[in-house]
């Protein structure tokens, strides 16, 4: 665990989970304290049960986003630093190495996850709901699922494409993921070569639009779905299966 | 290697190996637990919504069309890749998994093999279209007025059963009346190449005099319908008559065939579905979603649904047992002139 923490130290030194909590504070101020609004038609939303799940989408998109800007040059980095090689000399294998850093790219994205959440919190409170924000704790932790995915699979790309190259991969699979159920319909409204091409990019990109949906089920009080949060841990998991896979020739 | 270093050596291959037998395992409980949580084939809910629109049955023979029986038709459930194909023998039900025919999420009859067959998307695919165009709806921003009629469209298993009877009526149409339909669309093929709706827009909702007559007979078509004195009833429908032989003095031919059909065949099926769905809600349900938006005029081929279905109605009142030996041949408008002893030369 050395690595990670070494990894995760190094975030820290570099503020950019600094950045992160800014952002939370800022939506929180945005939205929290009625000096921000959305509208929906023109009408400002304020009340508590229209704000909270539109909330929780944008927190859910920015944590996604996150999770992808503190993944992709964790890995990139170390080799351009030649760092690496002073763990070779270790006799640390290329797999555990890489599973290190990506694990502290996922503990750094559900740092800021967390921030993020905590500013959700608050809102909450400001909106006379501390009774409920109990939910808050399940509805973390079924994001965190979706979280994980996007970071490692962003760190399992970086490990064999350049930055650019794995930056539009992820966006582009993050986008399909956020927006499945959309793209399933779709899917099934149009024919031919286009509802092919979708259903297999549909079938290779995780749901994380269904992860969000439980997320939100959590917070409304509704039940959830249990086999959308396992098919998400087997995802993780078979992303796992890729650090094994991917080497690099620098090493 | 002393007898230490040996056993370090053993100690670190069998952790190794451990290692890997734990991350196997959690594999595969991952694996079951994926597996064992989902759900497959045709969910719960669309074979109960088969069950509940069956039951129907007994109620749609009180409208009198002859022969027709929803079990003669397999209801396909369109579930993306695969159709789930529901027959039944009276007493079972039988689903049949095979790759999708129409592969588009569409409600239709539609001609499997040499037989009609009912395709519908699954309730699920359904309610996922209605929270699309919701919030599709609320980005665009809506009046409250149009707030208020998405709320009323909002679609579960009774609006499925309806649909099902709605389609169901079409492969009926299509198969015990083929050649009468043949007749009525006189060679004209704009259906088959899908020319009927821009047909419509241009013809019809595109000429302003021909859209201002069509809503003013929308108004009389909808107070018909709840009228129930005879002479204040052919006081309307004359007055109907008159708007509409003027109208169709503005029309091409093929757009007079287009609007028969669309009135006879959809009108037909709409009256079907609504009369199953004032069934399966309440008479006030029924008001709100089918009658009150009457006059309403939408431009397309939908309008000719509510047309159609308010000219079955008002039809109904004159001679409730029209369509024990209706065959789809004549105008059902032409039925009401009849029955009211309307002279129907233009």
């Amino acid at each position: 665990m050395t690595i990670t923490i070494n990894a995760i130290k190094e975030k820290i030194r570099r503020k950019e989970l600094y950045i992160v909590t800014v952002i939370g504070i800022l939506i929180l101020l945005l939205f929290g304290t009625g000096s921000g609004t959305i509208t929906i038609g023109g009408r400002p939303i304020t009340d508590y049960e229209s704000l909270a799940p539109i909330l929780i989408i944008i927190i859910n998109a920015i944590c996604g986003a996150l999770a992808i800007a503190l993944s992709i040059r964790t890995i990139p980095n170390e080799y351009e630093r030649k760092t690496s090689h002073l763990i070779w000399i270790r006799g640390v294998s290329q797999t555990r190495f890489h599973g290190e850093l990506a694990l502290a790219n996922g503990i750094s994205s559900l740092i800021a996850e967390a921030i993020l959440y905590m500013g959700f919190i608050l809102f909450m409170f400001s909106k006379g709901k501390g009774e409920e924000v109990w939910r808050v704790i399940p509805a973390f932790v079924i994001m965190a699922v979706s979280i994980l995915i996007v970071s490692l699979f962003t760190s399992v790309l970086s490990i064999v494409l350049p930055g650019m190259v794995t930056g539009v991969i992820v966006s582009i699979c993050y986008l399909a993921g956020i927006f499945h159920g959309i793209l399933e319909l779709v899917s099934n409204m149009i024919s031919g070569v286009g509802s092919a091409l979708l259903r297999g990019v549909l079938f290779a990109v995780p749901d994380l639009n269904a992860l969000q949906a439980q997320a939100g089920n959590v917070i409304r009080g509704n039940s959830i779905e249990s086999h959308v949060i396992w098919k998400g841990l087997l995802v993780i998991y078979i992303i796992s299966i890729f650090f094994s896979v991917f080497k690099r020739k620098e090493a | 290697m002393t007898g230490f270093g040996v056993w370090r050596a053993n100690e670190k291959k069998w952790s190794g190996v451990m290692n890997r037998i734990l991350y196997i395992t959690v594999g595969l409980v991952l694996l079951a637990g994926t597996i064992v949580t989902g759900e497959y084939g045709l969910s719960e809910v669309n074979k109960e919504i088969y069950k509940l629109t069956l039951n129907q049955q007994e109620k749609v023979d009180e409208l009198g069309f002859a022969d027709f029986n929803l079990a003669d038709y397999p209801v396909a459930f369109y579930a993306g890749k695969y159709d789930y194909v529901m027959t039944t023998n009276g007493r079972h039900n039988e689903i049949n998994k095979r790759k999708s025919v129409l592969e588009t999420l569409a409600a239709t009859a539609y001609l499997v093999e040499d037989h009609y067959e009912v395709i519908v998307p699954t309730v699920e695919q359904f309610e996922s279209l209605y929270a699309l165009l919701d919030s599709a709806q609320n980005v665009e921003g809506l009046s409250e007025k149009e707030q208020t009629d998405l709320e009323t469209v909002s679609y579960g298993e009774k609006e499925q059963a309806a649909t099902i009877w709605h389609e169901a009526f079409h492969a009926y149409q299509l198969t015990v009346f083929e050649r009468q339909i043949k007749e009525l669309l006189s060679g004209n093929s704009f259906l088959e190449e899908d020319f009927g709706e821009g047909l419509i827009v241009e013809n019809v909702d595109s000429n302003q005099k021909v859209k201002d007559l069509l809503k003013q007979q929308l108004k009389l078509l909808k107070k018909a319908t709840g009228i129930t004195d005879v002479d204040t009833l052919k006081e309307t429908v004359l007055q109907y008559k008159e708007l509409e032989d003027e109208r169709r003095t503005l029309l091409s031919e093929e757009t007079v065939i287009l609007e028969e059909y669309y009135n006879r065949l959809e009108g037909s099926a709409c009256y079907v579905e609504a009369y199953v769905y004032k069934n399966l809600y309440s008479e006030e349900e029924f008001q709100s979603r089918y009658m009150d938006g009457m006059d309403v005029y939408h431009d397309g081929s939908s309008k000719y649904y509510e047309i159609g279905m308010a000219q079955c109605l008002i039809l109904d009142k004159l001679d409730s047992r029209w369509k024990n030996n209706y065959d789809f041949s004549t105008s059902v408008m032409d039925l009401v002139y009849e029955r009211l002893g309307i002279s129907n030369g233009i």
